[in-house]
C-alpha cells in the first residue's frame, strides 16, 4: 500500500514533507519490485541544488540501471548514508528506513504537480 | 508477455509461484521468483532449481552419426566412453563458434545434443549442411516434447537422493543414466551452468509439473534466469551472444582445452590450426572492481584513456560481495593485476585484471 500521507511523482519517486520545510525523498514499493535487488545508489553531494523532475542520479540493482529523478526542486541537505552498506534498505523499507536524500529550501507550489496516493495508486494499477 | 514466445512445460507453475517473466531468447522464462540475490545464494549454500526447458534437446543416432558429429564438433566423439558427456564447440570454417553445447553418448550410435535455447536453430541447420542423401542418421528435436530442470547446489545431491531409485553418488561428473524419480522416469546427468555439483533432470513434458513440485517439495528453492547469469559468470563459464560468438575462436576464449587438436575431419581443424600457431590477438580475462558501480556488456576497457577492450559480461557477485566482470583486452595487456579503467556511463571506475573463475567451489573432502 502507497502510505497517505506522501506526494508521488509519475516516476515513482515519493516525498515527505517534515515539519522545517524540508522533505525526504524515496522510491516507491512498485519501483523496488520492477527494479529487483538493489546494490547501489549514486546522488549529487550534500549542498548541491536540484530541479523538479530533472535526472539527479542513478540506482542500480542487480538487473538493470536505471535514473533517480527528484521529485522537487530544492537543495540536498542529507543522504541515507545506511545505503551505502546496505542498499538492501531500498527494497525492504521502501517508505521508511529507505529513504534516499532530504532536501531544504522546497516550493510548496510544486506539490501540486505531484500526486496523491490515490491517484498513484491509480496510475499503478494501469 | 507470451505473445509469439515460447514456453516452456513450466510455465504454469512459475506463473503459481509469482515469477518476473521475461523474453529470453524467444522464449517466455522467469528472470526472478522473489530476489535474485537469495536464489543465487542459495545455489551457493544448500540447492536451487532452473527450469531449463527452453535449452534444446536434439536425439542424433543411426550409423553415420559419429562420423558426422565429428565433423561438426571440436571433440572427438570416439573417444568418449557410452553414458558420459563432454562440453565442446561448434565452429564454423573459419573457427567462430556457433554454439557451445553439451554432447551426450548414450550408445554408440546414439547421441544428445543440447545447444543453447536462441541457438538450436542455428545448429539443427548448420548439421543439415554436412547431410548427404544417403547419410545414414536420424536427427529428432525433442526440445518441445521434454522438460529439463537443473538442480544445483552443494546439497543437491542429498536432496534428490530422497527421490531417487538408484544411489546418485554412482553418477559421476558428466555422466548420464535412466533412473526414476518418485514414479518418474527421467535421464539425469551430473553436468550443470553454475560451478556447483549437480543435475541436469530431463523428463517427459507430461510429468514436468509433477517434476517440479516434488524437487520443492524435498527442499530445492526455485531460481531464475538472473541468479544462473550471476552464478555462472561467477564461474567464468562463457555465455554464448557475450564472451562467445561467431566471430571469437575458442583459444581466444580460453577454451582450447575443449578442441582436439589431433582429430581429422574437424570443418574448423585448418582455422583453428592456423589460430593456434599464431596465438589470439585478444583475450578474455577477468576484472576485479572495489566500487559497488556494476560494468555490463558492451562498456570499454581503457588503460591511460585508451579504449583496448570491451566488457562482454557482468554482474554483481553475489557470492563475493561485489560487483565481477568478463571481457577482451589484447594479449599484450592481458597480465594479472594490470590496473585499467572501465567507462561506465561515462564514469571512469578504476579496476584490475584479476584470476578466473571468480568463485571456485571447495571440493568435498
Amino acid at each position: 500500500m502507497n502510505p497517505k500521507d506522501l506526494k508521488y511523482s509519475k516516476d515513482h519517486e515519493w516525498i515527505k514533507l517534515q515539519s522545517d520545510n524540508s522533505a525526504l525523498i524515496g522510491i516507491t514499493e512498485f519501483a523496488t519490485d520492477s527494479l529487483g535487488d538493489v546494490v547501489f545508489i549514486e546522488l549529487p553531494d550534500v549542498g548541491s541544488k536540484i530541479k523538479q523532475f530533472e535526472k539527479i542520479g542513478e540506482i542500480e540493482s542487480v538487473k538493470a540501471v536505471s535514473d533517480i529523478y527528484t521529485p522537487i526542486s530544492g537543495e540536498i541537505i542529507e543522504q541515507n548514508t545506511e545505503l551505502i552498506d546496505n542498499p538492501e534498505l531500498i527494497n525492504n523499507s521502501p517508505f521508511e528506513d529507505g529513504w534516499m536524500f532530504k532536501v531544504k529550501n522546497i516550493d510548496s507550489n510544486e506539490l501540486t504537480n505531484l500526486m496523491d496516493a490515490d491517484e498513484y495508486d491509480k496510475l499503478i494499477e494501469d | 508477455m507470451t505473445n509469439n514466445l515460447n514456453t516452456t512445460p513450466l510455465y504454469n507453475s512459475h506463473i503459481k509461484l509469482n515469477a518476473k517473466m521475461v523474453d529470453f531468447g524467444g522464449w517466455a522464462m522467469p528472470i526472478q521468483y522473489n530476489s535474485i540475490i537469495s536464489e543465487s545464494k542459495s545455489v551457493r549454500e544448500q540447492s536451487g532449481i532452473f527450469d531449463v526447458s527452453h535449452m534444446g534437446r536434439v536425439k542424433i543416432s543411426g550409423e553415420d552419426a559419429s562420423k558426422i558429429l565429428n565433423k561438426i564438433l571440436s571433440i572427438n566423439i570416439d573417444k568418449i566412453s557410452i553414458g558420459k558427456a563432454k562440453y565442446n564447440l561448434i565452429c564454423n570454417k573459419d573457427g567462430g563458434i556457433i554454439d557451445d553445447c553439451i554432447i551426450y553418448k548414450l550408445d554408440n550410435e546414439d547421441f544428445l545434443l543440447i545447444p543453447n535455447a536462441s541457438n538450436t536453430k542455428a545448429v539443427l541447420a548448420w548439421i543439415d549442411t554436412f547431410l548427404q542423401k544417403d547419410s545414414n542418421i536420424h536427427i529428432n528435436n525433442i526440445t518441445l516434447d521434454t522438460v529439463m530442470i537443473a538442480h544445483q547446489g552443494p546439497e543437491a545431491l542429498e536432496i534428490l537422493q530422497g527421490l531417487a531409485s538408484e544411489n546418485l553418488q554412482n553418477i559421476k561428473p558428466y555422466s548420464i543414466q535412466s533412473i526414476k524419480l518418485g514414479d518418474i522416469q527421467v535421464s539425469i546427468a551430473r553436468t550443470g551452468y553454475t560451478g556447483e555439483d549437480g543435475f541436469e533432470i530431463i523428463a517427459n513434458k507430461k510429468d514436468a509439473d509433477y517434476l517440479w513440485e516434488q524437487l520443492i517439495n524435498i527442499g530445492a528453492n526455485p531460481c531464475g534466469l538472473g541468479a544462473r547469469d550471476i552464478l555462472r559468470l561467477e564461474a567464468a563459464l562463457p555465455l554464448h551472444g557475450n564472451e562467445i560468438n561467431t566471430t571469437t575462436n575458442p583459444f581466444q576464449a580460453n577454451l582450447g582445452r575443449f578442441v582436439d587438436t589431433e582429430k581429422e575431419g574437424y570443418i574448423a581443424k585448418n582455422a583453428l590450426d592456423e589460430i593456434f600457431n599464431k596465438g589470439p590477438e585478444k583475450i578474455l580475462i577477468g576484472l576485479a572492481i572495489s566500487d559497488r558501480i556494476i560494468p555490463r556488456k558492451g562498456h570499454e576497457i581503457l588503460i591511460n584513456n585508451k579504449k583496448i577492450g570491451d566488457i562482454t559480461s557482468g554482474c554483481y557477485s553475489t557470492t563475493l560481495n561485489k560487483p565481477i566482470a568478463l571481457g577482451y583486452v589484447p594479449l599484450q595487456f592481458a597480465t594479472l593485476n594490470t590496473k585499467v579503467n572501465l567507462n561506465i556511463r561515462g564514469k571512469l571506475i578504476e579496476s584490475y585484471i584479476c584470476k578466473i573463475p571468480f568463485y571456485k567451489r571447495r571440493k568435498k573432502s
